[in-house]
């Protein structure tokens, strides 16, 4: 397990290398010049200069790369023109609403996914099964984006019971938040739902035809007991390894869904610093936000080394 | 082609996947035959009819410029299906070349490449397509490309698994017995038992590249307007929500309806080519 | 009318499959009685497993069905309760219980093994959590798990597979059930593993007057243990009675085809095999008449109707289910074929010299893939083959057959040693140059579903060899050659358009000699070719060996885990124990007077086909289990499980000594050799 554990976190280790230096090499892929392109032409070249000086650009590529590295750590993240504030007071700022909506998203696709998906394996080619399983397809195809204009539609606009923009966070205030979460959290979820429902359901399937099943049921026990204590543990091994992807979907997904319901979080933040050219803004969330997901595989590694001895014990 | 004939029997067993091929077929024959179907030029603007409800005239009604929303929905089938295949003929061919590389040689190389493929997993692929595209500018070729490059990492993941399963083969380890040279083998014996799987990854990678396609012309960094897509249709129509409500829901079923049909064919095609489910009868 | 213990009469099974329908099990009755040991024996397919998942209702409906016969255990129908009622749940585990063939599989890997265990004792004998722990580690101590107070809460990956059966038959017996059902229980371990699981299995259910059921493809293994035997074909059963009986006046056709088919450790002289002709029935056209009417010897007018036959009753119970009375064939039931004739024909000439081969495989840890260590697959082996002989290898797993094969035709590189071909160094050939060299060696494989690749057809597979071997051949000239080889290995030449997956097992392994004999080689590695195939299978592979080596001078290295048949194919055998040989011997040397202690045990592990000789035998069973290459003993590898061991032997390793002409062995307590050491 040590010995696993340490692999995984090397890997780790240099997977955020590589992510750093993707983020990094972005900026220097711009055509032109990037004062430019970020603040107009309509600048100074006085005050072009001092940007260029401010953001290391009169400095050779390795240094820069160095130099942002170093920063980085030291919780520097650079500055946001745009935004006129630091990278860092921006991502302390938002991250929390994010994480907040990521997170809820992320369990509640777990948990009802992973809830349809056992139901629908056990009580296979019946016409539960057959309803959860056309719905499950039907969720993976829907973009997150039309179902929030399906969503606001009828709860917002046609029926008025629920808000269709802005959050508060819970700590904030409690009612509010869960009023405006209730819309953006199913929008975000509905497609992990959908995922996982579909994959637990194969690996049910899959389990369910093991050996070790037909040996639980000729001990005698019942079919509830069998499902419970020996198809869902190993059944829910290869679902663990989705989980990473939930959280790194949820953020991906919460350009779309921020910008929909006008959330002031980091999805929008990253739209933002694409749309105005926000550089420093755009490489530092970019490693930020890879950073939490890289954190969230490991933490599934861990996990996945405690609910499989054969991972475990190797 | 009895053996053909078989496998279609088994492949068209369902009746979801019949009509999801239909499905299929219809809107690839509206991307191909657009302008016999469409009703209207898609990017001819009416102003009259700004924001119109569905009539006679124009079936689905007419978007914030007065344009017939029926016909721009036909044309973005263009955009799909070009953006949707394209993109993953693209990741297919680096993916799959990535994997064979990985898998065949192991060990430092394929140390290597896995964590680059780790690392591109890592970075949440909107926010990094949205910024590729925010640097080098945004055209057809370059969304194809980006798309590409964000599935990549399920094709050379697959494939790695594949030919480091086949390559243990005893029927390998025959071939080379028999005389083959290494790269005989590989063309003869690995590639050929690894394509099945690829063909079910890329029926299955096509519904989610079309969604990504709509995803990021939803956020303004898709196709160039004025070119018909069903994503941007969807994001213009949800800042006129409350006018014109059709004109939002739409583009969204077509969204819907294509993946859902490539999805289901998808899972068909893995059933009807997974050899433990052949091997019953 | 019973009080047998459990008794089942007209069962009928069938699967409802996109094909057709499969009549697995079609009116078989048996019964049982308290405390009592049966056997039920059939090749794959005749419904032996799932007549025994069908009165437990463990087969999954659909597509399985039940569609008559009575399972009366206890006086109770089990076949009228539902699958997950609470009288089928008690009934499960409590009263009957099963141990199945893949110990790999069959415990869950997630939960401990005294989680595993407790689960039913707390279920059927209402113990408590303590009580129950208790018990299973009783159990565990009784099954020979040793430190079972901790290894309790081990998971299953941490065991071997013996270890994992023996656990498995703890787990059965936890609740004190009145029957055991084993199914294929031993059929994955090696040969002194399952020696050992049948032993305990029979000292446990004796020792508990606890019935038991051994459901096994081995005609040996019943004739050991059981004291009444069922002989099951394509879902009948054949025939029945006390096993001495069935073995003595083998009275249905079909067992007699088996009985013959089986080589054995006792005779005298090798004679042919006599193989079943044909393949086994296709249970979905299966129609109402004699299954085994196609592949019977003695099948007349009478046997060609559309009923099945009814019972013969003999002495004792003892009853075929054939329509013709046994006085009309058991007369000439031995069926003896020609003898073999050994020894003779080979050359004094060398053909393959193998000295000193060594293969190590390295360890290596962390993503540099820093080496740490060595697995030595293979540690100093020598031995000869003379040209046209054929040179059998023995050994259970982890020996180190398999990479042995593998190094002589270089597809692993020696890590030391020589290998001479036709007085040619191999060893060091370079890659361009091995084509060449394997013209003339080849090789067929174990597993006759993997060795072929599925999206070729079977004649473009067998062609390949030509096609890589000989260039400029017509495509005309090209067919030819194809359709003889089809031909030369008893094949149709017309199915070659055919994909493998079309063939069944015994045609793809013939398909794989096809293959293998494409290039014209001369000599033949055979790794365990026939242990994947039904007895009546083997036995014609066997017979197409044989004739081919007659036929074409074959030089055959042949490899196997199974010793009476390396006996009866073999000129001379190697016996190999954890990368090293043990004995080299004549064939008929090594029967009689085996030397080394490992040949003994594994000699007397392997039971025969005759319960009179079974009873008469003495044995030896081993202690303990083959030890994994990474933990090599020190001193002479067999010396944990010898039961000769001295000092000297953990200490120094024994060198190859000559005793007899040509009889070489390596161990201390046999004496001193009083021949001279020169090479005879």
């Amino acid at each position: 397990m040590g010995r696993f554990l340490l692999k995984r976190l090397g890997q780790t280790v240099i997977t955020l290398f590589i992510v750093s230096i993707i983020s990094f090499s972005l900026i220097q892929f711009i055509p032109g010049d990037p004062v430019y392109t970020m603040m107009g032409t309509d600048i100074t070249p006085e005050y072009h200069d001092q940007i260029y000086e401010e953001m290391g650009l009169n400095k050779p590529v390795y240094e820069q790369y160095i130099s942002w590295l170093v920063n980085l750590f030291q919780g520097d993240m650079g500055y946001s023109y745009y935004l006129r504030a630091d990278v860092s007071t921006v991502i302390a700022k938002r991250l929390p609403t994010t994480l907040c909506l990521g997170v809820t998203s992320a369990i509640v696709s777990v948990i009802i996914g992973i809830a349809f998906g056992v139901v629908s394996a056990v009580k296979r080619q019946t016409l539960l099964d057959r309803t959860i399983t056309i719905f499950a397809n039907i969720g993976v195809a829907m973009p997150s984006f039309w179902l929030v204009t399906v969503m606001v539609l009828i709860f917002s606009i046609n029926l008025g019971w629920l808000p269709a923009t802005g959050y508060t966070l819970p700590w904030v205030d409690l009612a509010a938040s869960l009023r405006q979460s209730i819309l953006p959290v199913f929008c975000m979820s509905l497609g992990g739902i959908a995922s996982y429902t579909r994959q637990t359901r194969s690996s049910m399937l899959e389990v369910i035809n093991q050996d070790y099943i037909r040996t639980a049921r000729s001990k005698g026990l019942k079919e509830g007991q069998v499902i419970s204590r020996h198809a869902i543990k190993n059944g829910l091994i290869p679902i663990l390894t989705l989980a990473g992807t939930t959280l790194r979907g949820c953020i991906g997904g919460s350009a779309i869904i921020e910008t929909m319901f006008n959330i002031v979080g980091m999805g929008q933040v990253m739209v933002t610093a694409v749309n105005k050219c926000d550089y420093q803004l755009l490489q530092s969330s970019l490693f930020f936000m890879a950073a939490i997901t890289c954190g969230c595989n490991l933490l599934v590694d861990i996990a996945y080394g405690i609910a499989d001895p054969r991972v475990r014990l190797e | 082609m009895k053996k053909a004939k078989r496998f279609c029997k088994i492949l068209f067993r369902g009746w979801l996947v019949r009509i999801s091929v239909l499905i299929i077929l219809f809107f690839f024959l509206c991307a191909v035959a657009s302008p016999l179907i469409a009703t209207h030029d898609p990017n001819a603007t009416d102003l009259y009819n700004k924001l119109a409800s569905p009539s006679r005239e124009h079936l689905l009604g007419c978007d914030q410029l007065g344009r017939d929303v029926f016909s721009r929905i036909v044309y973005g089938a263009r955009v799909a299906f070009l953006v949707g295949i394209l993109s993953v003929v693209v990741a297919m061919i680096v993916g799959c070349a990535v994997g064979l590389i990985a898998g065949y040689f192991g060990g430092w190389i394929d140390s290597v490449l896995m964590r680059i493929i780790d690392a591109q997993t890592a970075i949440p692929s909107m926010i990094l397509a949205m910024a590729i595209v925010a640097v080098l500018g945004r055209s057809v070729v370059m969304l194809i490309l980006i798309l590409g490059f964000s599935n990549i990492p399920g094709f050379a993941r697959m494939m790695r698994g594949q030919v480091m399963t086949v390559r243990e083969m005893d029927y390998v380890a025959a071939s080379k017995i028999r005389g083959n040279s290494s790269f005989v083998t590989m063309m003869k014996h690995v590639f050929p038992n690894c394509v099945s799987p690829i063909i079910v990854v890329m029926t299955q990678s096509i519904g989610g590249s079309i969604l990504a396609e709509a995803g990021l012309s939803f956020l303004g960094v898709g196709i160039e307007p004025p070119t018909a897509s069903w994503g941007a249709m969807v994001s213009a129509g949800f800042s006129n929500l409350t006018d014109a409500p059709v004109f939002a829901l739409a583009p969204g079923v077509a969204i819907i309806l294509l993946v859902l049909a490539f999805n289901i064919f998808g899972d068909a095609l893995r059933d009807a080519l997974d050899p433990r489910i052949r091997s019953m009868d | 009318m019973s009080n047998h213990l459990l008794s089942v009469e007209h069962l009928k099974t069938v699967f409802k499959t996109p094909g057709g329908i499969v009549r697995a099990v079609d009116d078989a009755s048996f019964y049982v009685d308290e405390g009592e040991i049966i056997g039920i024996v059939g090749e794959s397919g005749s419904g032996k497993s799932v007549s025994m998942l069908s009165i437990l209702k463990l087969i999954s409906m659909p597509p399985g069905e039940i569609q008559g016969g009575k399972a009366l255990f206890d006086g109770v129908d089990m076949l009228a309760l539902a699958p997950n009622s609470p009288e089928m749940r008690k009934i499960r585990g409590g009263g009957i219980s099963m141990i199945f063939q893949e110990p790999m599989t069959s415990l869950n890997p997630v939960l401990t093994i005294g989680k595993q265990i407790t689960e039913s004792i707390i279920l059927h004998l209402g113990l408590s959590k303590e009580q129950a722990r208790q018990r299973a580690i009783d159990l565990l101590n009784q099954v020979g798990i040793p430190d079972a107070q901790t290894r309790i809460d081990y998971y299953p990956t941490q065991f071997s597979g013996g270890m994992r059966q023996r656990i498995m038959i703890a787990m059965a017996m936890s609740c004190n059930p009145r029957l055991i059902i084993a199914d294929e229980a031993t059929t994955a371990l090696d040969v002194t593993t399952q020696e050992q699981i049948l032993e305990l299995l029979k000292d446990i259910v004796k020792k508990s007057h606890t019935a038991l059921i051994l459901i096994t493809h081995n005609l040996s293994i019943v004739a050991r243990y059981a004291e009444r035997i069922y002989v099951m074909y394509a879902g009948n059963v054949m025939e029945e009675g006390k096993c001495d009986d069935v073995f003595e006046h083998p009275s249905h056709p079909y067992t007699i085809g088996l009985l013959n088919a089986a080589p054995r450790l006792n005779s005298e002289v090798t004679r042919k095999l006599a193989t079943i002709p044909g393949l086994p029935a296709n249970p979905i056209s299966k129609t109402q008449r004699c299954p085994f009417f196609e592949r019977c010897w003695w099948a007349c007018e009478k046997c060609d109707v559309q009923e099945l036959p009814s019972a013969r009753g003999y002495e004792d119970a003892h009853q075929a289910f054939c329509w013709r009375d046994r006085e009309e064939f058991l007369h000439d039931w031995r069926m003896d074929t020609e003898p073999i004739h050994k020894n003779q024909a080979h050359s004094p000439e060398i053909l393959v010299q193998v000295q000193n081969l060594s293969k190590y495989f390295p360890v290596t840890k962390g993503i540099t893939h820093r080496k740490v260590g060595d697995v030595k697959a293979l540690d100093d082996v020598s031995f000869t083959i003379h040209r046209g002989e054929t040179l059998g290898l023995v050994g259970e797993s982890g020996c180190g057959k398999t990479t042995l094969a593998k190094t002589l035709l270089r597809l692993y590189d020696p890590s030391g040693g020589q290998i001479l071909f036709d007085g040619q160094r191999i060893d060091d050939l370079p890659e361009r140059k091995l084509k060449d060299f394997r013209r003339h060696v080849q090789f067929i494989f174990q597993d006759p579903y993997g060795s072929l690749d599925p999206r070729q057809s079977a004649g473009s597979v067998v062609g390949e060899a030509i096609r890589a071997q000989k260039h400029g051949l017509s495509s005309k000239e090209y067919e030819a050659q194809i359709d003889e080889l089809f031909s030369m290995v008893g094949l149709d030449p017309s199915l070659k358009d055919r994909a493998p997956h079309e063939f069944s097992g015994g045609q793809r392994q013939r398909l794989c000699i096809a293959s293998a004999l494409a290039s014209g080689p001369s000599f033949v590695i055979c790794d365990e070719p026939i242990s994947a195939l039904d007895v009546s299978i083997q036995a014609q592979i066997i017979n197409l060996l044989m004739d081919l080596k007659e036929q074409k001078g074959l030089t055959y290295l042949f490899i196997a885990h199974d010793l009476s048949v390396v006996r009866h194919i073999s000129d001379r055998i190697v016996v190999m124990y954890l990368g090293k040989v043990v004995e080299i011997s004549r064939w008929d040397q090594l029967y009689r007077q085996p030397l080394h202690p490992y040949t003994q045990a594994l000699l007397s592990a392997i039971p025969t086909p005759d319960p009179k000789l079974e009873r008469q035998r003495k044995r030896t069973t081993l202690q303990g289990e083959v030890p994994s290459l990474t933990h090599r003993p020190q001193g002479c590898i067999f010396h944990p499980r010898c039961p000769y061991a001295t000092e000297r032997c953990s200490q120094e390793a024994p060198e190859m000594r000559q005793y007899d002409q040509g009889h070489f062995a390596a161990c201390f307590q046999i004496g001193e050799p009083t021949i001279n050491q020169q090479e005879g």
